[in-house]
């Protein structure tokens, strides 16, 4: 016990919550949490292990002898399974016995057979975290177009489960599926996914509210589901049992609250053999059925949706709006469909606290981070050279020589951060790398001894020795295999921008930008290729900051990576100016190849400039002139929506776009082994 | 003469379907002899056209699949042994060129540029083949026609025509068909319905719409022909998908799991 007291006494963030926990008289949860500190320190990061406490803290809000009983058994609970889902096995407890502090107890004690039962559910299935890659692939696939897949987190333990919100560009996905919504949460995403894809095919987005009850727009928007996903089936036949497999789910037959009669309604709609007695699911199931032919006419099922609310109306069933929530855990809150401004009622509020999206949580998660305040940057560097670049203005096609100012610099040694960030997943990354060879053959004519024939050789032999002369005797062909050296470097987009937080993990963008950097090195350990990490950011043309923040044949050892990962993320992206000035260094290299691999999250952008496209059309130009000088140039976008704006500066087939940044690490290090290997 | 290039003759007609006016460019380009580049993704139907064309217009068709480790004696031939001592022995592009037929050279990109150079001559007003180590200059056959493929798709610059070899050619840009007519072509090629068809096809267009985003290449209509021969045989629809595109497309766990996505939209 003295042991775990001792780290957790070193471990900063947690002694500060804890001095905090002490004065409003959380001694014994705080004593709890000592005595597990231990094995959760080496499991997990910083952040993580704040997510941990935080969610103690608030299921101590709401039930501190839960949270106590849960405290004292965190090693056993996280031995088991991972941080995402602890938070949702926590939610499952919740949920499972609302209002019922007792069964809770026995839960969170591990009492409970169901609270074993939902931790080897949670256990079993696969993570949000882990699915957005494919996810992310198979939305945009059946989508047909670019749009961004966003987990949406659970702020709150006994709010109303949450639901997919869609935009014109995102969806957001619930992190809090428990093993209640669906045995397997794959599933439950791939259906999110398709009905999403069904509102963005078939639905008219933002329609006015007008005078709608919020009753109506309940009903209206049931319908437009239902009608949807008709369509949506014509197109994918497959995504039928897609959804009847949630839609059977939740359906409660013998409930008559508005919830499960919509619920009843949304199953009879899609399931030809589901049989129902209630007159209003049949009157429902009737009337969409005489429209079956005529999907495509919206205001018919409109006008159809109308008379079915007038109905529930008229049937005295009570709706609260506060305690609405779309009865299938894979439809979205339906907020897609609706535009409220000019409404005459107000916009319900759980419709109104999701639309904030992730905006909004990151806001909140970044006032609750207790580190933060240690994060301000000191921008005191140290300037090592000036280098002057041209820029090509499109307007007047003319070259403007010596027109951007490079500066050289070292990054300050700020306040070092998320030096522990790198998690289990990470290194599994690392050691799958190393066993990949970067060799090259190459068949080699006219050699001494070899596998084959050279058969032009071996005519001469012939020949000559028919004429009487002496014949060459190296007629073999031997392949070999040729170390192809390549130099190369990474390059970092050190933007504003790139402090954006994205994730699960509430990453910045540069902080991945970093991680995958870092891990490419790592990779490369043993490897006679050569790599270094560069970085920049512009602040108009007479100051494009370009930092080497790890030198070609410079091992990477602590103080580097902590300058890589201090440097900051500021001003603007002047891609064309930092392309310039890497290639003359990659080009100092005596490799075979050289190549640079620039990773950014947006279209060149400054502040002195203001048409859209003079920085695009100056990258362009540059990413040309670097080819011609035989230095290969390849873009990882991490902008979903970088489709027009790279493939004009890269060329068509330079580029991959990124849609999920927590893929970086994984394409980074494919596509280094792809121009390596060319 | 020509009887040398008679086992080169197509003797049925090869199934194609033209998706625009690409018959007639070739027709015209073919009356004039122009040097012609094919490109496009693999597997659009390059060589299917090339072969249709050949047939068409009653000439043999000599084919040849660069790769890097080709020579330029593979291409125009070179000194053999027999009884009575050294003969030349002409190359498939020589015998094109002396006989008058169609020489293709497929994925012209995969052998290395010096090796391509020897066609310079071919493709220009000369239209002569020199075989330095015969000592002769070969006038081509009014027939001869020289056209090449190959697919823009990679990413190396090394793997690129140079232009000095580009810019002797004229070019036909191929793609995948639109929809209906691919899913009339996979009917046709795998004997299986019209329906069954446009469901391929689906899936394919999804995975095209991953390009640049993980895959590099969707998935082709070869691929699709493949799927519906399994079907078309009795192999259970998410079966032959699995095995002729999502998991001979791309060894990425996630793509993999995306394109699995795409099928089972398709088929229950």
């Amino acid at each position: 016990m003295a042991n775990s007291y001792e780290l957790s006494s070193q471990y900063t963030p947690w002694v500060f919550i804890r001095a905090q926990w002490k004065e409003i008289g959380l001694d014994k949860l705080a004593y709890a949490i000592d005595s597990q500190l231990t094995l959760i320190t080496k499991k997990y990061n910083t952040t993580q292990i704040l997510d941990t406490i935080h969610w103690l803290e608030i299921l101590n809000e709401e039930n501190p002898e839960c949270a106590l009983a849960l405290a004292s058994r965190l090693n056993m609970v996280l031995s088991r399974i991972d941080l995402e889902s602890f938070g949702r096995w926590v939610l499952t407890g919740l949920r499972m016995y609302p209002r019922d502090h007792d069964r809770q107890l026995a839960y969170f004690q591990l009492d409970d057979p169901q609270a074993l039962q939902a931790l080897n559910n949670e256990a079993g299935e696969g993570s949000l975290l882990a699915a957005l890659p494919s996810l992310s692939l198979l939305l945009h696939g059946l989508a047909g177009k670019e749009l961004e897949l966003q987990p949406q987190h659970q702020s709150s333990l006994y709010g109303p489960p949450l639901r997919p919100v869609l935009t014109l560009k995102n969806l957001l996905i619930p992190d809090d599926y428990t093993h209640l919504d669906g045995s397997d949460r794959y599933r439950l995403y791939r259906a999110a996914i398709a009905h999403a894809v069904a509102h963005l095919s078939y639905s008219e987005p933002s329609l006015p509210v007008q005078t709608l009850k919020p009753m109506g727009i309940a009903v209206i928007s049931a319908i437009e589901d239902a009608r949807v996903e008709r369509l949506l089936k014509l197109d994918y036949p497959g995504v039928e049992g897609w959804f009847l497999e949630f839609l059977r789910r939740g359906v409660k037959p013998q409930e008559l609250s508005f919830a499960a009669l919509i619920g009843r309604m949304n199953l009879a709609l899609m399931d030809t053999h589901y049989q129902d007695d209630n007159y209003w699911v049949n009157k429902a199931r009737r009337l969409f059925e005489t429209k079956e032919n005529d999907l495509h006419d919206y205001d018919a099922f409109r006008e159809l949706a109308s008379i079915l609310a007038n109905d529930l109306g008229q049937m005295r069933v009570p709706f609260h709006i506060t305690h609405y929530t779309v009865p299938e855990s894979y439809r979205d809150d339906n907020s897609f469909l609706w535009d409220f401004t000019n409404a005459n009622n107000p916009l319900p509020e759980t419709i109104s606290l999701q639309i904030e999206g992730p905006a909004n949580q990151e806001k909140q998660e970044k006032t609750t981070r207790p580190d933060e305040t240690t994060e301000k940057v000191c921008t005191k560097e140290i300037e090592l050279s000036r280098h002057f670049y041209p820029e090509w203005d499109y307007k007047l096609s003319l070259m403007r020589n010596d027109w951007c100012t490079v500066i050289e610099k070292i990054p300050s040694q700020h306040a070092r951060h998320g030096l522990n960030n790198r998690n289990k997943s990470d290194v599994k990354d690392i050691s799958l790398l190393r066993t990949r060879s970067q060799c090259q053959t190459r068949l080699l004519r006219r050699q001494w001894e070899g596998d084959d024939i050279d058969i032009n050789a071996a005519i001469e032999v012939m020949v000559d020795k028919r004429q009487g002369l002496s014949p060459d005797p190296r007629l073999f062909l031997r392949r070999k295999s040729e170390e192809q050296m390549s130099s190369t470097i990474v390059l970092l987009d050190l933007s504003e921008s790139s402090n954006d937080i994205v994730g699960i993990r509430m990453e910045s963008i540069l902080d991945i930008e970093k991680n995958a950097a870092l891990l490419l090195v790592q990779s490369l350990v043993k490897s006679e290729d050569r790599i270094a990490v560069h970085g920049f950011s512009s602040n108009t043309r007479v100051e494009v900051n370009y930092y080497r923040l790890l030198e070609f044949g410079t091992p990477l050892d602590t103080n580097t990576t902590e300058i890589i990962r201090s440097v900051p993320g500021r001003y603007s992206t002047r891609i064309g100016a930092a392309l310039r000035h890497a290639t003359s260094h990659v080009k100092l290299e005596k490799t075979n190849h050289h190549s640079i691999l620039l990773i950014t999250d947006g279209a060149p952008a400054d502040v002195d400039i203001y048409d859209a496209s003079y920085l695009i059309e100056d990258a362009s130009a540059a990413v040309q002139e670097c080819k011609k000088s035989g230095v290969r140039i390849f873009c990882l976008a991490l902008d979903p929506q970088a489709q027009s704006y790279v493939s004009k500066i890269f060329g068509h087939y330079n580029y991959r776009i990124v849609d999920n940044p927590i893929s970086l690490p994984k394409q980074l290090a494919s596509i280094y082994q792809q121009l390596v290997s060319l | 003469m020509t009887q040398k290039l008679d086992a080169y003759r197509l003797s049925e007609e090869p199934f194609y379907r033209p998706s625009g006016n690409e018959i007639t460019l070739y027709e015209h380009a073919y009356r004039h002899r122009l040097p012609l580049i094919l490109k496009g993704p693999t597997g659009c139907g390059k060589t299917r056209f090339i072969e249709f064309m050949a047939w068409k217009l009653d000439r043999p068709l000599v084919t040849l699949a660069c790769n890097e480790d080709m020579t330029s004696s593979d291409l125009i031939g070179r000194y053999l042994l027999d009884a009575q001592g050294t003969a030349w022995h002409d190359g498939p592009l020589t015998l094109a060129v002396r006989y008058g037929g169609i020489c293709y050279l497929d994925e012209v990109v995969e052998a290395r540029q010096d090796t391509t150079v020897v066609i310079h001559p071919l493709t220009d007003a000369r239209r002569i083949l020199p075989l330095d180590k015969k000592g002769e200059v070969i006038h081509a056959h009014p027939d001869f026609q020289l056209v090449v493929s190959y697919n823009p798709g990679y990413q190396s610059q090394s793997k690129d025509m140079k232009p000095s070899t580009r810019q002797r050619f004229a070019a036909l840009k191929f793609d995948y068909p639109d929809p209906k007519l691919e899913a009339t072509i996979v009917a046709h090629e795998a004997s299986i319905t019209f329906d069954l068809a446009e469901r391929l096809v689906g899936i394919a267009t999804r995975s095209r719409a991953l390009k640049n985003h993980g895959i590099d290449e969707g998935i082709s209509t070869r691929m699709l022909i493949y799927a519906g021969v399994l079907i078309g045989s009795g192999v259970d629809p998410r079966e032959s998908c699995d095995m002729t595109m999502t998991c001979a497309i791309t060894d990425d766990p996630d793509i993999t799991k995306a394109l699995q996505g795409f099928v089972e939209a398709y088929f229950v």
